[in-house]
This record gives structure tokens, sequence and C-alpha cells, in this order.
């Protein structure tokens, strides 16, 4: 009897209130996606916060009920990991928009990477023409500009941008610091040409994996992939895209396509992988980025 | 590869002999090693873990260790091979928290965080954010006996605030 006295009491023991509040905020409520996590805070007064502590955020502004509310939601993020001095690790932010509509992403993105710990950065834009269609693609003037702060962040190890703009022409030293980056992501982007994309790769030392989807006016013809060292193209994975007419993307291994795609790989010496990757001519670049399109 | 044994005793009195190796695992046994503070004739005392858990935590430990030396010998093993010991693993790992309940489990995770075992605590948070996932506020208060303490209209305030997490 007494036995099963104690049980009872321990069963009905809330422990989960009692751990630390790290291991709540950053280890359990961080393996829920970021709505889940947020809904927490209606459980107790215990709770109430807690998920602002949360060092990722993970955000679809089409789960809100509309842009204003989406934006004032991530501005209420960012001030409290002002006040508390917290740092973001981890920022997924997915955009979906009207054409007109006001936006902070730079603000947003500046904001992050000038903390100086975000490790993983994955942000992707979709503008919406009315009637909630999607626009499959995106007037240039729609697209949101990376900030400078985004290419010296020296704890980045992840980077994903789907349909962003590289206004940053990456001419000096200075402007590209990439140390840790392992894996980028380049989708759809336009940039200012391709000698600041080279730029952009040639400042990653440890790249290991490289996609680059291209869109037909990204003001890209023939790109050269440099590394600054040997060992950091041993095993890098290579992917070249296209993007049909019906949005889909095809994948191609830049082994066997790169005529196709306008790369050419420069790297300090022979790696087996690539083989006898060349340069290409323009014209054949574009002429079949042309004919995804026709 | 050293296999010289450590004893470690709980807070309960419960000694354990375990590898150096495993209890490596945890960082600050390993900080105490480095630092020569074990006496080989002497069990460490660890005061915040009793026995039952320590037990669970030697276990899971003497388990990662084999997988830790099978990645220094198998570097070039192939991708498929990779991928089945990575499922051996994955499923051993839940068999292990599956076979405890919830209060052993926090007490596991107190254990790993206060041993400092990364990958232990992990697996513990990953696990109680599966109890959490996919279920109403009402459905997790009742699974960890959270005391709801607001009022219906502070309730009712808060997921106002958050509208778009509740709907």
């Amino acid at each position: 009897m007494e036995e099963e006295k104690k049980g009872k009491r321990e069963e009905d023991d809330d422990m989960i209130s009692k751990l630390p509040d790290t291991l709540i905020s950053e280890m359990i409520l961080l393996y829920l996606p970021t709505k889940e996590a947020v809904r927490t805070s209606v459980l107790s007064n215990r709770w109430r916060s807690l998920w602002l502590l949360i060092p990722g955020l993970d955000l679809d502004s089409c789960e809100f009920l509309d842009y204003n509310a989406f934006s004032s939601f991530i501005n209420t993020c960012l001030d409290f990991s002002r006040e508390e001095k917290l740092c973001l690790h981890k920022l997924k932010l997915s955009i979906r928009k009207d054409e007109n509509e006001n936006h902070h992403v730079t603000r947003w993105i500046d904001f992050v990477a000038t903390r100086r710990k975000l490790k993983h950065l994955d942000f992707e834009c979709f503008v919406k023409a009315r009637k909630c269609l999607e626009v499959k693609v995106m007037p240039l003037r729609c697209l949101e500009v990376m900030p400078v702060s985004l290419f010296v962040c020296e704890t980045l190890l992840y980077l994903r941008l789907r349909r962003v703009l590289f206004s940053n022409s990456f001419n000096e030293e200075s402007s590209v610091s990439l140390p840790r980056l392992k894996t980028l992501r380049l989708e759809q982007n336009v940039y200012l040409n391709e000698t600041s994309l080279e730029s952009l790769i040639s400042y990653c030392p440890v790249l290991d994996d490289l996609t680059i989807v291209r869109r037909v006016d990204d003001n890209l013809k023939c790109l050269r992939v440099r590394s600054q060292t040997l060992t950091s193209l041993i095993g890098i994975k290579l992917y070249f895209r296209g993007i049909s007419k019906d949005d889909k993307e095809v994948d191609f291994n830049v082994v066997r396509d790169y005529r196709k795609w306008g790369f050419f790989i420069d790297a300090p010496s022979e790696d087996a992988e690539f083989g006898s990757a060349g340069c290409l001519d323009q014209e054949a670049a574009s002429e079949h980025i042309r004919k995804l399109w026709s | 590869m050293s296999s010289n044994m450590i004893m470690l005793k709980s807070s309960d009195g419960a000694s354990f002999e375990i590898e150096e190796a495993a209890a490596r695992k945890s960082k600050i046994i390993a900080n105490m090693i480095e630092v020569e503070c074990v006496d080989e004739d002497k069990a460490i005392p660890l005061q915040n873990v009793t026995g039952n858990i320590l037990a669970l935590v030697i276990e899971y430990c003497n388990k990662h260790i084999v997988d830790d030396d099978d990645d220094v010998a198998t570097e070039e093993a192939s991708e498929e091979e990779e991928e089945a010991k990575k499922k051996k693993v994955d499923d051993w790992e839940a068999e292990f928290m599956n076979s405890m309940s919830l209060e052993t489990m926090f007490e596991l995770l107190l254990a790993a965080n206060y041993l400092n075992i990364k990958s232990l605590i992990d697996l513990v948070c990953q696990t109680i954010a599966n109890n959490i996932k996919d279920k109403t506020p009402e459905e997790v208060r009742k699974i960890f006996s959270i005391e709801n303490d607001f009022t219906p209209e502070e309730e009712e305030e808060i997921r106002k605030e958050n509208a778009w997490a509740f709907g």
C-alpha cells in the first residue's frame, strides 16, 4: 500500500518542467518544428517563454494569416534575442509574398549574420501573383538582396539561398570570408556577374558540397569553380542544374555534363573525380539553357 | 588501444567497472582521466547518479564505444555498409529508449547532462520531443503531468498572441 502510494506520486511528478531552461529550449524544443515549439507556450507559466530561447527558427510565411503577421512574429523573436543577448544558430525562412509587399529580409539576415554565431541559413522566396498562384520566374525587382554581412559570417557551415539577388561584387579579399562553410546551395539566384560568384566560391576554403541551379537571366556565362586548397575539392558533390519550362529541376552531374552547363573546374592539381574538365564555349552553354525553355 | 578498466561509484554506493575508452564518452570523466585525478584502485564517486541510472549510462557507453572503434577501422567501408551499421545503431537506440519509463528517461537525461555525454543527451531529448510532437497542449500536459496554472482568460490570451501556431 505504502509503495503503491509512492509510485503514484512519482508518476504524477512533472519532471519535464523541472529540467533546466537550456535542456528544454536548446535540446528538446529544438527537435520540434518551430510551430509546435511555440505551441508549448500554453502548457503552463513555466513554459510560456521557453520557446523564445530556442537557438533555431524554421518558418514559412504561408502558415501565417498574412505577411504582416509573419513579419511581426520574426521581429518579436529577433528583438527578444537582442535583449537577452541570445544567438540564433539556425535560421530557415521560406517566404511567399505579394509583389508589392514590404519585406525586411535583408535586415533580418543582417541581424543574425552579424551576431557571428549563425551556422545554418536556409532562405527561399516565392512571389505570389494575384489569386495566390506562384510566379514561375520571379521578376528581378522582387528579389531579396543579401547583406554583405552574410558573406563574412565566419561561423556559417551551411548556406542555401533560393531566388535572391547578389548585389555584391566580392572584388576585394575582405568582402568574403566563409572559412567554415561546407555546403553551399545556390538556386535560381541572380548574380552581379560570374566573376562575383567565382570569388564567392573561391573564398570558401573547406567547401565540399556545392549546388548551383541556374535561371535564364542569372548573369552567368561561363563559371569557373576555383578552390584555394587541393583537399577541398576531393569528394566535392557538384551539381549544375537547369530549370525546365515547367519549373522542374533537371539534375546534371557536372562530370558528365559540364560542357552543357557552362562549368569549368580549376583545381590546383588534377582530381580524379573531375577528370579532364575543360573550358567550354559560352554560346553552347547559353544555348542549352535556352533549349530548356523553348 | 588501451583497455584499462576504471571504477565508477553511484550515489547509492553501487560500484561499476567500465572500460576507460567507454568511460571517456563522458567529458567529465575524460577530463578527470586527463588530469590524472583517477586513482586506479579507487572508484570515481558520482554523487548525482543512482545505480540503476548509472547502469543504463554504462550500457549506452559500452554500446557506442564499439561503434566508434568500427569507424576508425573501416574508414573505407562502402556506403551500404555504413548505412547498415547506422541502422543497427538506430535500432539499438530505439529499443534502448523504448525499454524505459518517462521517469527513468528524465533521470537518464539529468545524468547524461551531469556527466556531459553529448550524444546521449541528444538521444534522450529527441525521444522526449517525439512524445510532444503532433500532440495537442492538453495531451502534452497529460503525458508529462504538467499542471495548467493559467486562468482560462490567460490561456486564451496566449493562444491569441501566437494564433498562427494554434491554427
